[in-house]
């Protein structure tokens, strides 16, 4: 949308000097970004709204601290990824999901995913995500992230490493160990579905 | 185990498909509500914005604290070095006489 050479210094500088047009310029060019971001990582208890305006008043807030040196975006990924990762830690963490708790779409997944080792059909792609997000609430923040940046955001590691500022070999460990994690909770709902 | 670990994928490929087939279009009052806020902090009603101006008026503060409290040793240490040099004159005076 507006791709004809942005430029971000330029545009920071005019906002400090209290231009409304260049703020109104950057809240355009971000938004998608960081909503995308947001929703990602939305706490449940957490308005998206709510979530998006918090993160722009800390890039507001926090703009003598961006150096310049990496692109703009990825410096506003990490402040909204932080931003994220700490509401979370707010969030505790919901005790073990049960069968009934599921909708009728949910359990359609289970039963497909227990009754073949086929790639799940395409229309359910939803239903998985969905139950996806409702096992992530019974990990605790960490997990959570790095299963979201890693396995459905399908960030690289050093993507992962750029936006929690973890550095790689912490990114691994927690991700292996919060996929155990996972696993023993997808386990506990396919053996409780079991007839 | 390994079965669960193919099966834990095959459902993370799924929920990853539905995110990638998200359309990210930012509501109106989402920007709304940034810019009021945008607004709100220029006026100065933005506590953060207050942060730093707090910050440099502490470390103000504590250089002149320090400014004050080198000044007063100087000024102790002058007057009994003074002190000093007054009764030495005094005592040879008397001895002199």
């Amino acid at each position: 949308m507006h791709e004809e050479r942005w430029d971000a210094a330029a545009c920071l500088a005019r906002i400090r000097a209290g231009d409304e047009a260049a703020a109104r310029q950057l809240v355009a060019r971000l938004s998608p970004l960081i909503l995308k971001l947001v929703r990602a990582h939305l706490p449940r208890r957490t308005s998206e709204e709510d979530l998006v305006q918090t993160v722009f008043m800390r890039i507001f807030a926090k703009f003598d601290q961006y150096s310049g040196t990496v692109p703009l975006e990825h410096w506003v990924s990490r402040v909204t990824v932080n931003t994220c990762f700490n509401q979370l830690k707010y969030e505790r963490v919901r005790p073990e999901l049960r069968w009934a708790d599921l909708s009728l779409e949910q359990e359609e997944v289970l039963r497909d995913l227990a009754a073949n080792t086929d790639p799940l059909p395409a229309a359910q792609n939803y239903a998985a995500r969905e139950l996806v997000e409702r096992l992530l609430e019974r990990l605790n923040p960490e997990d959570r992230l790095v299963i979201t940046l890693v396995h459905l955001e399908e960030k690289s590691l050093e993507e992962v490493r750029r936006l929690t500022g973890w550095s790689t070999t912490l990114v691994k460990v927690r991700a292996f160990r919060a996929r155990h994690k996972l696993k023993k909770h997808l386990k506990f709902l396919l053996q409780e579905g079991k007839p | 185990m390994k079965n669960m670990d193919h099966t834990l994928d095959r459902l993370l490929r799924a929920a990853a498909a539905a995110g990638r087939d998200q359309a990210v279009e930012v509501p109106f009052a989402i920007e709304a509500r940034v810019m009021g806020g945008w607004r709100v902090a220029g006026a100065g009603g933005e506590p953060l914005s207050l942060l730093p101006i707090f910050r440099r008026g502490l470390a103000f503060a504590c250089l002149l604290m320090l400014a004050a409290l080198i000044l007063g040793a100087t000024r102790i240490h002058d007057l009994t070095s003074e002190r000093w040099t007054y009764s030495n004159a005094v005592a040879s005076l008397a001895l002199t006489q």
